[in-house]
């Protein structure tokens, strides 16, 4: 259940460390984002000396939430922190490795190449 | 479709129940239903909590080793689908319950045997190392001992 004003951890190495929400990309008024829905999203704070910088507006990809996850065949997944990839426009991640785990709903949403580069998809 | 173990109170989670939750490190742990879920958000030591099945095998209430519980152990190695062996097993596994079921029944019977037989002991020693009579204060005289006889009339007892 992310909305705008919600922190985002990142779970690559392009250079943010932490992201916060600004608006979610999809139908109108859309009031939260979960695990697969892309998000527009303002750094706030980077690593330094990377090609991003503090303050960018970035597009991202939500991977993990806290809020739980239902799956049609019953299992319910809950995840320890909400955290995103960062991606450009299309959808091709920016860094080079995925850190934690990934839910699998990515891989139907065409996230192919975060779901190959992920330690551990769930 | 795997029938997993409750992380908090081991028994065993079906397919649409419980929830899974995923730690950073990728641990996962399961649920069985909200009471476990909430004990381990509490941080609750499974082993402390008297109704988990890891507080009665600490506790030696429930058995912990038996070659039963080698059926049930995760092999991460998939097999190939037989139908001869699936059969089998499907026949097997009641068997094996109705064994495991009569084992520790056995184990739970041992042990009340034994912990009344320890409350027996201590029992025993307890009277032979006995506590001070009832009315110690007054000394030995007030020893009181109680006879099923009466003391007889005062105009009847004989004069002294």
């Amino acid at each position: 259940m992310i909305q705008p004003k919600t922190h985002l951890n990142v779970a690559d190495n392009s250079g943010a460390r932490q992201l916060m929400c600004i608006r979610i990309i999809g139908a109108g008024n859309r009031r939260y984002a979960s695990i697969g829905d892309i998000v527009v999203a303002v750094i706030k704070e980077a690593v330094p000396n990377m090609s991003l910088e503090r303050s960018e507006v970035i597009r991202v990809v939500i991977v993990r939430t806290c809020k739980e996850l239902k799956r049609s065949n019953g299992m319910i997944i809950q995840y320890d922190d909400n955290a995103a990839v960062v991606i450009d426009q299309e959808g091709n991640p920016k860094g080079t490795r995925i850190f934690g785990a990934i839910a699998r709903e990515l891989r139907q949403l065409n996230f192919t190449k975060i779901v190959s580069l992920a330690p551990e998809v769930l | 479709m795997r029938l997993e173990k409750c992380w908090f109170c081991s028994s065993t989670v079906y397919p649409g129940h419980g929830i899974q939750f995923v730690r950073n490190d990728a641990k996962i742990f399961r649920f069985c239903r909200s009471k476990c879920h909430k004990n381990f958000k509490m941080k609750r030591n499974p082993r402390k909590v008297k109704w988990t099945k890891a507080y009665r095998r600490v506790h030696g209430k429930d058995m912990t080793q038996d070659s039963t519980f080698e059926f049930e152990r995760k092999r991460n190695k998939p097999e190939r689908y037989d139908r001869n062996l699936a059969e089998n097993v499907l026949k097997a596994i009641p068997k094996i319950d109705k064994i495991r079921v009569t084992r520790e029944e056995r184990h739970h019977k041992n042990r009340s045997l034994l912990e009344s037989s320890i409350m027996y002991i201590v029992w025993i020693c307890g009277t032979l190392v006995s506590s001070p009579p009832p009315h110690e204060k007054h000394g030995r005289r007030c020893f009181a001992i109680r006879t099923s006889r009466r003391l007889p009339h005062k105009d009847i007892r004989p004069h002294v």
